[in-house]
């Protein structure tokens, strides 16, 4: 991804996503899909265009399981949420895989005005697909180290089961997309687009191949 | 029985991405300052620059901050600034005719401060920390301040 990021500014002055003060960036993206719907994903954002912006993550992650997330909610009790982060991984992983193409525009106010930025490249869609990509990172990160500590002394038995659920849904997602994209729905992207696709695959496939040695994951699974 | 909203796999995506940055720039062209009367506005010298203190404590309308004792300025003459305020300083190059200022009112009988009248350049910003609430991209030299009172 970053090196997509880096293959696609080649030259000339790149807008920076990461906001100043008495700035404030509007985004809106419209996703159309192959069978006509249209999702849209608003937000605004003040200071770093980065996962570890709280309000921008929080406002990205709320429309994602809105428009691309399985309904899926842990009962009460310890690490509930960890099921509602894996299924929203999922519904990260939905947007980034299944996306074929990507426009852009980028406008520039100055006190209300349109004005010309100045910047010859915007890169908007990359940067886009990298936040997402972080992100899913993150959430896959997650389910799978609250997985892995199931012999924690102190822990209750309902945050190993919420943890184990969390770690088959997320399986369950990461093969989707793996075997999606080798010879699925979603094949024709990895040979149509580059080879940030390939890099994708690679990266579930690593993902799907740690999610698998979990033993209760792979009880379930098999 | 309870419905549960799921993916639809199989479909691939086209977006369409729009991204509007807004900047609010309370110092640009044809911008106004208001002053409250009765006090001048502060003018700090050093060997090579004049500073207008400027107050940052709204984000949409800047106030200068004043005070009768600077005013007029004269070459030399060093006011202090109280650092512990948010205000920031804009500075004026030497050359420009800011020492003698032209005075005017505007249609509604408001006064007018012109900052300065010579070319059009812009002004930059100085190395105060403080100053980097202010994007100097829209500082020219044809900005006016409003004044509400007599200097």
């Amino acid at each position: 991804m970053h090196n997509q990021l880096r293959e696609k500014s080649p030259s000339g002055s790149i807008l920076s996503l990461d906001t100043q003060d008495m700035e404030s960036d509007t985004w809106d993206v419209v996703v159309l899909t192959s069978t006509n719907r249209k999702i849209n994903i608003s937000f605004e954002n003040k200071g770093a265009f980065a996962t570890w912006n709280a309000a921008l993550k929080a406002s990205v992650d709320e429309q994602i399981a809105r428009g691309f997330s399985a309904d899926l909610k842990g009962e009460d009790g310890d690490r509930q949420l960890l099921i509602t982060h894996a299924a929203l991984a999922g519904g990260y992983g939905h947007c980034l895989f299944s996306t074929k193409e990507a426009s852009e525009q980028f406008l520039n106010f100055v006190n209300g005005e349109s004005v010309y930025s100045g910047h010859t490249e915007y890169n908007l869609g990359a940067n886009f697909r990298c936040f997402l990509f972080s992100r899913f990172g993150e959430l896959v990160e997650e389910v799978l180290i609250a997985a892995r500590l199931r012999n924690t002394v102190g822990m209750s038995p309902n945050y190993y089961s919420n943890a184990y659920a969390a770690a088959v849904i997320l399986h369950h997602e990461v093969d989707y997309f793996q075997r999606s994209l080798r010879n699925g729905h979603l094949r024709s992207l990895v040979s149509e687009c580059n080879l940030s696709q390939q890099a994708l695959l690679t990266f579930l496939g690593l993902n799907f191949v740690s999610c698998k040695h979990l033993d209760v994951a792979h009880m379930y699974w098999t | 029985m309870k419905k549960f909203r799921t993916q639809r796999r199989g479909e691939t995506f086209s977006m369409s991405i729009n991204l509007q940055r807004h900047i609010f720039s309370t110092v640009g062209v044809d911008d106004w300052f208001k002053l409250t009367p009765p006090l001048a506005p502060l003018f700090v010298y050093n060997e090579d620059w004049a500073c207008l203190d400027l107050s940052a404590d709204a984000a949409l309308e800047r106030t200068l901050s004043y005070t009768s004792e600077s005013y007029p300025p004269s070459s030399g003459e060093i006011a202090s600034h109280n650092s512990t305020t948010s205000n920031s300083f804009m500075e004026i190059p030497p050359q420009v005719p800011f020492s003698s200022p032209a005075f005017g009112t505007d249609d509604s009988g408001q006064m007018l401060y012109r900052f300065s009248g010579e070319a059009d350049y812009e002004l930059p910003l100085g190395t105060d920390a403080s100053m980097t609430s202010i994007d100097p991209r829209y500082l020219t030299s044809n900005d006016w301040m409003t004044y509400q009172g007599p200097f």
